[in-house]
């Protein structure tokens, strides 16, 4: 016997997560008739870290490393931003810049329930002059640095990206009209002979003095003749206005923030329903993971557009699209099986990918390459692959635990158990084909840069050894030694293997040899999802060989 | 037939079971596993050695290739349904006979090239030790792995001479102890300094006339002989240094006001219109000790100012370190808006370490003479057994032994497994020729001398050399970065190639990173580079390396990736008919169950 919920309350169920899914996608709104009219200035182009970008980016950006978050006290980033920038002896008083470690906390004496101290307590504070600095030398003698020294070392970047920013360094809006495509700031061009950046000068100053006196009609006059005279100045290297627009447009909608929480209600919607036959719910369902879907694929298009590159170069752009190869496998099995199981396993973990991606404190800057990832094709088609591999293993992952909590729940759905594993098995073939022809893209790139298709480095050996492992379950059924149990058992041990690959072999193999952000409470985190993981196979394990009396 | 099969079928056959590849796969899971995990912990030459370049592994990759090969001998006659099968099968063989080719026929080095330079060498991994002698040269390669102990490399004739390997240390650390020497070497001298901090007992000696400088914790140590009396004279003369400054700007368009130091300590400068600097105390050693700046002269040399800036609306004090420029331009609350728009702290052309230096001569005369960061002190005599305080810090230097002519030896000693830093292989070579021996120790990248009677022997122990077929003439190396930021972007050879045959023109070629050159079956790559004068790149690194292996290998990958997606193309077909026959099953057993209720 089928079991599910009455009727009436699919309704209510419903309704409870269209208004939940309302509530998380809804703006606040912004309302402040006398407010600076800061937002004339998001779309004018700064070059910063080697890129040509919106106003609006860096501020997101600065304000981002330096206070942890977009907003803080009411007040946005464009606001935090020149709020440093023209009004500094306000700002370097306010507590702004985020302290995460407590002993660097309670070394330098300061309040241990504060989680943000202001500009002149850290720089003015003599403990952590002293400690940055021998933390500086240390680091450059290539010594190992205490975690306390690493975090004084990212404090200290963090308040250098500050006083950058009050000194107007950090200012680069001005893209002087020479052969060589230099950019400058307002505080240097000061003393410039040429005329027309001494008008800009001038509009920059009574931009900043508006600012201060909190005139917002000459502040937005002089915003918005600035805009087209700094473009002007050397419209040759100026972003064209439709390039600023989408980034200022990806930044403001953020698409993996919104398609997250998509993937959330869809995958709470189909499991909550517990498989019900109501065809509009499994398809209102789908409708929620499509829209999901759709932020997410115009997010990773936006980036591309924006970087003018395959968003896949580091650690978030990889998690982002591992995340849309897991939906768009999933859609893809889905529509060819029509099973529900797929749609469920790729809505909860691709919003487990983004979840991870929005959330964790990693890079999320579009940022330059480095020479060795640049100039070739080789880094996309080889990265996406890959991460397709992968996104078809983590979906054959959530398959297996469908299969092995069936076991456990329900022993006598052995027809479920039966058709997850067919499912699973249809997926890990997928991945093994995308995993080859990955591992291959890699080595023809090797020898095309390096000269060796092959060299044992830990990340090639990690994903042969992830291969092996995924070929030795392929072997297995094949000679019929693994059922439906060790298939699903597995197949989470083969991702274990596929996350050392990913994940590991950068931050804990190589924890002895470089000095890495996180990656102590990376390898904690790792170890008890290995354990959580074992536990649960060995529970299954165990229920399986003495199955439940009827 | 079946049922009289011979054991050695049987066994035959079993190579080519699945029960064989699955041992195969998982053993490899370990084995690579065990591989990251070495190279983790020790090494990545650890690694390659002990797993991955040993020779039980290559027999581990035959047994696969053989696995393979079996499996497919196995289905014979082959089946429509199972040329996927063996394509993907055989895709791997020739993917490992292609790697076997790459292994043993292919080679790749590296060329270093100077800026305006040419070459036509290419430096290979692999070591060799090379001879020169009056009429002959011989070259023998040195393969790690192997027992080299008493080797003969090769037999003395006429003005050859004989060659012994008494020892070989692929990984060891050499020591060199202090000895007597013979008249013509340079003079030594044994030392000890003891203090707050340092215990340190060491020598040095004067390598042939010219000082040489010994670090020792904080102080390095020299031994200068001196050639003549007008020489010490001048030494024994002190010299102040420059000394420290400390600049304000009191406005970004105002002239710089500079405080001199320390003749300007606690003195008042007027620094724009009614401000007022002062600097209150100087440190040359600054520690923080408990909140506290305190000068502590044993600490290494960190100087710091305090500086008071007096308005007439109050006065402010602020901590100034010459290595920390960024901190000190930060400034200051006055209503008045009179800013200090930068104020900085600069030093002097600081000496990181206090120099001692001992002035031997002439004749039984000894000098000390000390160089720290407040100038060159005045040369005083010292003796043998006579220890000496340095500055006001407490530390001691004596003089513990002055041999007129000294001399090094060098001990070698193995490292202990898992010891990272300064290791290096060495090999102990004995030379004979005409019944005159010579036994010495050669580090690796090095060169030794020697005189074997009365003809000179050069010995080297290097890198194997190959000679390309064309040279390599660099015309500029450059690091590009994106716009606005020290991020390199692009590092890029301009080079001129001459193929060796003169029927075939020079030409002009650029190689920078993922763009490599292809040349008479070689291949160069940008690798990397080196920093000359002024931290400018002045040669470039490329990787060159010639590889007949890799048409094959790019053939199996063709195969393979066409072999598992047919192969998946079937097995998808199987999965969803077999799907879709389950649900159909189940539709009619829940219809059944509906018409029974």
């Amino acid at each position: 016997m089928k079991k599910s919920f009455p009727a009436p309350l699919h309704g209510i169920l419903f309704g409870v997560l269209l208004l939940l899914c309302a509530l998380t996608l809804a703006l606040p709104a912004s309302a402040e008739g006398d407010k600076l009219p800061l937002e004339e200035t998001r779309d004018w182009a700064v070059l910063a870290d080697g890129r040509v970008k919106p106003l609006q980016t860096f501020a997101n950006e600065t304000v981002l490393s330096v206070v942890g978050r977009k907003k803080i006290d009411g007040l946005n980033a464009l606001e935090i931003f020149w709020g440093y920038a023209l009004s500094p002896e306000d700002f370097k008083g306010r507590p702004l810049i985020r302290i995460e470690s407590p002993t660097l906390k309670e070394a330098l004496e300061f309040d241990a329930g504060a989680r943000r101290f202001s500009f002149d307590d850290i720089m003015g504070s003599l403990q952590f002059q002293e400690l940055a600095r021998s933390a500086m030398d240390r680091q450059r003698d290539d010594m190992d640095l205490t975690s306390m020294e690493k975090d004084a070392l990212s404090v200290y970047s963090k308040a250098t990206r500050v006083s950058d920013l009050m000194r107007g360094d950090s200012l680069t809006i001005i893209p002087l009209p020479d052969r060589e495509g230099n950019w400058s700031t307002p505080r240097a061009i000061q003393a410039s002979p040429d005329a027309k950046t001494q008008t800009i000068s001038g509009k920059f100053a009574a931009m900043a003095m508006a600012y201060n006196k909190g005139n917002v009609e000459v502040f937005r006059s002089s915003a918005i003749e600035l805009r087209s005279d700094l473009r002007n100045l050397n419209p040759s290297v100026y972003p064209s206005e439709t390039i600023i627009e989408r980034e200022v447009f990806y930044g403001d909608i953020n698409p993996f923030g919104k398609a997250w929480k998509f993937y959330l209600v869809g995958t709470l919607l189909i499991f909550l329903l517990g498989f019900s036959t109501k065809r509009w719910l499994y398809i209102s369902a789908l409708a929620l993971l499509g829209l999901g879907f759709a932020c997410h694929t115009m997010g990773v298009g936006l980036r591309w557009y924006i970087g003018g590159r395959a968003p896949v170069s580091n650690m978030y752009e990889s998690l982002i699209f591992m995340g849309w190869g897991i939906m768009a496998i999933g859609f893809v099995q889905e529509a060819i099986y029509k099973k529900r199981f797929f749609a469920l396993a790729g809505g909860l973990m691709s919003f487990i990918c983004l979840a991870f991606s929005e959330n964790l404190p990693i890079d999320s800057s579009i940022s330059p390459l480095v020479p060795v990832l640049a100039h070739t094709s080789w880094l996309a088609i080889h990265v996406m692959t890959i991460m397709l591999s992968y996104s078809a293993f983590a979906l054959a992952m959530i398959l297996a635990h469908f299969a092995l909590f069936t076991q456990l729940w329900r022993p006598n759905r052995t027809d479920l158990v039966q058709s997850l594993a067919l499912l699973l098995y249809n997926t890990l073939q997928v991945g093994l084909l995308f995993l080859a022809a990955g591992i291959i893209c890699g080595a023809v790139w090797a020898n095309e840069s390096w000269g060796r298709y092959w060299g044992w480095d830990p990340k090639e050996t990690w994903s042969l050894i992830t291969f092996f492992i995924y070929l030795a379950i392929v072997h297995g059924r094949f000679a019929g030694w693994l059922e439906e149990f060790g298939l699903a058992a597995s197949s989470i041990i083969g991702f274990l293997s596929v996350i050392m690959t990913y994940y590991g072999v950068n931050f804990i193999l190589a924890a002895g040899m470089h000095s890495y952000g996180f990656s102590e409470g990376g390898q904690f985190w790792m170890l008890t999802f290995t354990l959580l993981e074992l536990g649960v196979i060995a529970i299954a394990f165990v229920r399986h060989r003495r199955p439940a009396a009827p | 037939m079946e049922h009289r099969k011979s054991p050695f079928i049987h066994f035959f056959q079993f190579l080519g079971k699945v029960q064989f590849t699955m041992v195969l796969l998982l053993l490899g899971v370990v084995v690579m596993t065990v591989g990251t995990i070495i190279e983790s912990r020790e090494s990545r030459e650890i690694a390659q050695s002990v797993i991955y370049g040993a020779f039980w592994f290559d027999t581990f990759l035959f047994l696969i290739g053989l696995n393979l090969v079996i499996s497919v001998i196995n289905r014979i006659p082959i089946q429509r349904h199972q040329w996927a099968f063996v394509l993907v099968h055989f895709s791997i063989v020739i993917l490992l006979i292609g790697s076997w080719v790459s292994h043993s026929i292919g080679y790749e080095g590296q060329a270093m090239i100077y800026e305006g330079s040419t070459s036509n060498q290419l430096f290979l991994d692999t070591k060799q030790l090379r001879l020169d002698w009056v009429g002959g040269e011989a070259i023998f390669p040195i393969e790690p792995g192997t027992d080299l102990t008493g080797k003969i490399l090769q037999e003395e004739e006429g003005t050859r001479p004989a060659v012994r390997i008494l020892e070989y240390i692929p990984r060891g650390t050499q020591k060199v102890l202090l000895g007597e020497g013979r008249p013509q070497d340079p003079p030594g001298i044994r030392f000890s300094i003891t203090g707050d901090q340092e215990f340190v007992n060491d020598w040095e000696i004067a390598k042939g006339g010219r000082a040489t400088v010994r670090d020792v914790g904080s102080y390095e140590v020299e031994v200068v002989p001196v050639p003549s009396e007008a020489f010490l004279a001048a030494r024994r003369e002190a010299k102040p240094s420059a000394g420290y400054r400390v600049i304000l700007h009191a406005r970004a368009d105002s002239s710089p006001v500079e405080i001199p130091l320390p003749e300007g300590l606690g003195k008042d400068f007027q620094i724009g219109d009614g401000i007022v600097a002062k600097v209150e105390s100087f440190f040359l050693n600054a520690r923080l000790v408990k909140g506290v700046l305190e000068d502590v002269p044993t600490a290494a040399i960190n100087p710091a100012v305090i500086v008071e800036i007096r308005t007439a609306s109050g006065s402010e004090r602020h901590t100034l370190f010459t290595q920390f420029p960024d901190f000190n331009v930060i400034h200051n609350r006055d209503p008045n808006q009179k800013r200090i728009e930068r104020l900085a702290f600069v030093g002097a052309a600081s000496i990181p370490k206090t120099r001692i230096s001992v002035l031997v001569g002439p004749g039984e005369q000894l000098h000390l003479q000390l160089t720290t960061d407040s100038g060159i002190e005045a040369a005083v005599p010292i003796a043998v057994k006579e220890g000496i305080l340095l500055q006001s810090s407490g530390v001691k230097f004596e003089l513990t032994e002055r041999l007129l002519h000294a001399r090094s030896n060098l001990r070698v000693k193995p490292v202990p497994d898992g010891w990272q830093g300064g290791e290096s292989p060495y090999l102990k070579v004995e030379l004979n020729s005409q019944g005159v021996g010579e036994s010495f120790w050669i580090q690796y990248g090095s060169m030794a001398q020697h005189e074997l009677a009365g003809q000179g022997v050069v010995t080297v122990f290097g890198q194997e050399i190959r000679t390309l077929p064309f040279t390599i003439t660099l015309k500029e190396f450059e690091v590009l970065t994106h716009p606005g930021s020290s991020r390199p972007s692009e590092y890029r050879s301009q080079i001129t190639l001459t193929p060796a045959s003169k029927s075939l023109p020079p030409r002009e070629e650029v190689i920078s990173m993922n763009r490599p050159l292809d040349e008479q079956g070689f291949r160069l790559f940008q690798s990397s580079y080196k920093l000359g004068k002024g931290n400018e790149p002045d040669a470039t690194i490329l990787s060159i390396s010639h590889d007949p292996g890799v048409p094959i290998v790019y053939i199996s990958f063709g195969m393979l990736v066409l072999g598992i997606t047919w192969y998946l193309r079937n097995q998808s077909r199987q999965a969803m008919l077999l799907s879709r026959a389950a649900d159909r099953a189940r539709e009619q057993l829940a219809l059944a169950g509906n018409d029974e209720r």
